[in-house]
């Protein structure tokens, strides 16, 4: 199985393999990623192999009595603020529906269950789930712990048996929370950014706003992504902001240990419920009209692609007779 | 050159690269852990002839893409990087801990730095403080470089063909 000789002079290998690597270079991201993707597929189990992730969050408190277990404290404690949540999402349901006496439909997004690979590299805190969009995973949808009760990141990238999952930690990473406190009417929309270590933060928040240590952080509703809004932590440093006076940086503790996570569960947002009637007569009143439109476009799209491909077809033909040139 | 054997050498190094293995040994929060590939990148292009190590520098990057999560960018610095170190192979002998540790890191620095560059350039995703990522992650691999080179000195053998010609192991 060896290759004994290569017979092509230097300069022809070395010209040969970088319009290679510059046409994996120029290659669109959405296309190339399935190469990294099917390497964490094919490899998943030695992939697992060691330490299960790298990510260590900074956690909230443990109970000063020591009543109950601490594990079973995050989970009540996430329970009883999802409730809260829920219940007031619910109350203004109540309000909206006792004035117009109409039923409204109830959040029925499902939820896939996926295994983690924790792929995490220095820079980027990152997790390989084994569902892509076979599965109906997208880009931008929200991850949850595996009790679902806690927002840890959102999808990435999508192939069609895996994706990639970034975690609230991770530098890059941006969502939009609203900061609550039991009992009051504090309801504050902000931005939450990984620190890249070990939690989260929080800046632009003006210095006179009343935010103390124990606010609820949760993830912010979005329509079609997240029906309710879904905890993430709570805060745990107001500090003021050492290059703005008048604003201060918040920090986040999490609320759920990405360090153990083996697995993560995925909202799938529902399709829309449409009338199937209806829907036929619109169908068969607007099919000609859409067919008439439909065909240039097709053929829009196809020349396009055909543009692209000679385009290919000519850069590869004149990057190989420049090695030809060279080697002789 | 048998290319199977390197293969395989290159498959484990991307395991150990991507995986959880070296987890274990990872330190701070940033999670800074050895890589393996860019000391196979200096070993197998120092100590190959250089048509072969011209080769060995592109799978080399290739591989360390693959591992990654953008393609492109580490095998066209790893190529290039490695074109470079085979015109050194007849200057440069890396027999003693220092001066491996030294290369491996220089040679890190030299390959990650644009490789960043182009997988921004490719995404538009910036990383923040990917200095201070990349020069404790080099650090540490060039700490961890003797390691690996004595592990791939002994493999090496069974890598190259007795037609390759000298090279720095045969010598």
């Amino acid at each position: 199985m060896a290759i004994r000789n290569i017979h092509a002079s230097k300069g022809f290998i070395f010209t040969g393999l970088l319009i290679l690597s510059l046409m994996f270079q120029f290659l669109p991201q959405h296309f190339t990623n399935h190469l990294n993707l099917i390497f964490v597929r094919y490899f998943n189990p030695f992939l697992r192999l060691g330490r299960s992730a790298s990510v260590e969050t900074s956690r909230m408190s443990e109970t000063k009595d020591g009543a109950v277990p601490k594990s079973r404290y995050d989970q009540l404690w996430k329970s009883h603020k999802n409730l809260l949540a829920r219940l007031d999402v619910l109350n203004k349901d109540y309000q909206t529906l006792s004035k117009i006496r109409q039923a409204l439909p109830m959040p029925a997004s499902a939820i896939v269950l996926a295994k983690t690979t924790a792929a995490s590299r220095p820079a980027r805190h990152e997790l390989i789930i084994d569902r892509g969009s076979n599965d109906g995973i997208d880009k931008g949808q929200f991850v949850l712990s595996p009790q679902a009760d806690s927002v840890i990141g959102s999808i990435r990238e999508v192939s069609d048996r895996m994706s990639r999952v970034q975690l609230i930690t991770d530098l890059t990473c941006n969502l939009q929370v609203r900061i609550r406190r039991e009992g009051t009417r504090l309801d504050l929309p902000a931005h939450l950014f990984g620190d890249g270590k070990t939690g989260c933060r929080i800046n632009l928040i003006p210095r006179d706003t009343e935010i103390r240590p124990g606010d609820t952080v949760y993830a912010a509703a979005v329509p079609g992504r997240l029906e309710i809004p879904v905890v993430i932590g709570e805060v745990g440093q107001v500090i003021p902001d050492l290059q703005n006076p008048l604003l201060c940086q918040i920090t986040v503790r999490i609320v759920e240990n990405l360090d153990q996570l083996k697995d993560a569960a995925v909202i799938i947002p529902p399709l829309p419920k449409r009338n199937q009637n209806t829907e036929k007569v619109k169908n068969t009143r607007t099919q000609n009209k859409e067919s008439a439109g439909k065909v240039p476009a097709l053929l829009r799209t196809q020349n396009s692609k055909l543009r692209t491909s000679l385009y290919g077809i000519r850069l590869c033909v004149g990057s190989f007779s420049v090695c030809c040139c060279l080697s002789r | 050159m048998r290319w199977v054997i390197f293969s395989l050498l290159l498959l484990v190094s991307m395991i150990l690269d991507a995986g959880n293995v070296l987890n274990v040994i990872a330190l701070g929060q940033w999670n800074i852990k050895p890589s393996v590939l860019i000391t196979v990148l200096v070993f197998s292009t120092l100590n190959s002839s250089s048509r072969y190590g011209i080769i060995c520098g592109f799978a080399t990057g290739f591989a360390a893409d693959v591992a990654g999560t953008v393609m492109g960018p580490h095998m066209l610095c790893f190529g290039i990087i490695g074109l470079i170190l085979t015109r050194f192979q007849k200057t440069m002998t890396l027999r003693r801990f220092p001066h491996q540790m030294a290369v491996v890191f220089l040679t890190f620095l030299a390959a990650e730095l644009p490789a960043y560059a182009l997988s921004v350039f490719k995404t538009g995703e910036k990383t923040p403080h990917i200095l201070p990522v990349l020069l404790l992650t080099g650090a540490y691999s060039s700490l961890a470089a003797p390691f690996v080179w004595a592990i791939l000195r002994s493999v090496w053998p069974k890598v190259q063909t007795r037609t390759m010609g000298r090279t720095r192991l045969s010598r």
